[in-house]
């Protein structure tokens, strides 16, 4: 039984969807409250988790695959193989700034708020820009507006929360998407079953 | 834990390590007992500085808490050793600072000293196999004069170079298309991630580098050797530096991280300012054990 954990929210249901497509997971449901789904006929177990914790479950082996935002694998630093990119859950990271205000950017010790501490901190590395970072864990447009940051880093979909709070884009960082990860051990033990499942997602993305 | 279970636990765990040792012993390996501490002084090119414990002994020297037994036993016998075959295995904990914790890990390992390289390597790989088959583990192998000339060829900035190694080790395909590569070095690369595996003579052909198709051969050569027994991939990569030749993993089914880790080591010789020829493993034996229970 191959064991899948899917990040909760709007990639489990662009997971469903795709799978769906592929006669697999045809029982989930994901609006019942139940957690965990086995699919008997393709003989798959699906784990409905929290986006960073399929990361976690991936990488200590817990689940074999698991379908989760790259920005959540980059931020998260663990170890696991990335085996495809999906075609849903596309977004980008950004940073913003009161107004847009662009200057702002070449600031000395450039405070950014943000939810993603450790990508934040790498891309400015390669900036070699020296900043601070204020970790938040939510509703990060605030601190701007509050003085307590000079811009964001997050992700942005459509860009109406940063508009509703009178920030702008100013620098776009990258694409994020969603990812089929594996982990690294099961991949080797059970490599034909899950090239198998690669195969058939490639072929209907 | 109550006591009779604990010393029950203990006695299994000890029969377990006599096995090993016993595989060992039984091909000539002499025990030996390395130090713990090392000088710190170590060049980062073989020990991460990350990866480091480092304590003050008591006349207020920095020391190292050893993160793996090789280095402090090559030291230990460099200044007098004078070309002779050496058979050695040990059994002590090593130290490693994760996550902002120390983390201790119980090592069984062998070392191989003075023996020519092809038979030594053939040597080494038996006695892995031969643990591995035991407890139903997969021997995974590599080269890392391969890497080496690889990296060389890409020709990437230091920064570009990690995530270069990070993607190939990742089989993360869009990275490595997002870097920089030439024609038939990024074709190569790209087989390198494919998920329906490789074939070595065209990886070889693709990359044009004479060293390359050594190492190649090489490991083409030993996979023949152990026929269905070893499997290649040549993303394979360790955190020690010195490795110098074949590198090598084995992998059990639910344990995440290796159950032993070896290569050929002379490039920890050449930086220690010795001619030697060595390869080696170090099994770890918690891993083992977990893997038992089950």
């Amino acid at each position: 039984m191959i064991k899948i954990g899917l990040a909760k929210g709007r990639l489990s249901e662009g997971a469903i969807d795709l799978f769906k497509k592929l006669n697999m997971a045809t029982d989930v449901n994901l609006k019942s409250r139940k957690l965990v789904f086995e699919d008997l006929k393709n003989q798959v177990t699906y784990l409905l988790l929290k986006p960073k914790d399929v990361v976690t479950y991936v990488e200590s082996g817990i689940v074999d695959l698991g379908i989760v935002g790259s920005d959540v694998i980059l931020e998260s630093k663990k170890s696991v193989y990335q085996l495809c990119d999906l075609d849903f859950g596309k977004c980008k990271f950004s940073i913003a700034s009161l107004g847009g205000n662009v200057a702002v950017l070449n600031q000395k010790n450039l405070k950014v708020a943000t939810k993603y501490p450790n990508i934040t901190e790498d891309y400015f590395k390669k900036k070699n820009q020296k900043i601070q970072i204020i970790p938040l864990e939510g509703s990060v447009e605030l601190a701007p507006l509050m003085g307590f940051s000079d811009c964001i880093v997050d992700i942005v979909e459509t860009g109406n929360t940063l508009k509703a709070n009178n920030l702008k884009i100013i620098e776009d960082m990258f694409l994020v998407s969603a990812k089929l990860i594996s982990n690294k051990v099961s991949y080797r033990f059970n490599q034909e079953r899950i090239n198998q499942i690669v195969a058939s997602i490639k072929g209907v993305l | 834990m109550p006591i009779k279970e604990w010393l029950k636990e203990e006695r299994e765990r000890l029969k377990e390590m006599e096995t090993i040792k016993n595989t060992l012993s039984q091909r000539d390996y002499q025990w030996v007992d390395p130090e713990y501490l090392m000088d710190d002084k170590v060049d980062e090119k073989y020990l991460r500085s990350e990866d480091l414990v480092k304590v003050l002994d008591s006349q207020g020297h920095l020391k190292i808490l050893r993160p793996e037994c090789t280095y402090n036993l090559i030291d230990a016998i460099k200044d007098d050793w004078s070309g002779q075959i050496l058979r050695l295995q040990y059994d002590g904990v090593i130290f490693e600072r994760k996550e902002g914790e120390i983390k201790t890990q119980r090592q069984i390992g062998a070392e191989l000293i003075g023996l020519e390289e092809e038979e030594g390597d053939l040597e080494i790989l038996e006695i892995i196999t031969d643990l591995s088959q035991a407890i139903s583990g997969m021997v995974v192998i590599s080269h890392s004069g391969f890497l080496r000339e690889l990296l060389d060829m890409v020709n990437l900035s230091p920064e570009d170079e990690v995530i270069f190694m990070d993607a190939l080790h990742h089989k993360n395909e869009a990275i490595i298309r997002s870097l920089d590569l030439k024609a038939p070095v990024l074709e190569a690369c790209l087989k390198m991630v494919d998920l329906q595996g490789y074939d070595l003579q065209e990886i070889s052909e693709l990359l044009n580098d004479d060293k390359i198709t050594q190492a190649l051969v090489r490991l083409k050569t030993i996979k023949a050797k152990f026929a269905g027994k070893v499997s290649i991939d040549l993303a394979l990569t360790t955190k020690f530096h010195y490795y110098s030749g074949i590198l090598c993993q084995v992998f059990v089914k639910d344990c995440n991280e290796p159950l032993i880790l070896g290569g050929r080591y002379q490039g920890l010789m050449a930086g220690m300012k010795k001619e030697m020829t060595a390869i080696g493993f170090a099994l770890d034996f918690e891993t083992y054990m977990r893997k038992v229970k089950r």
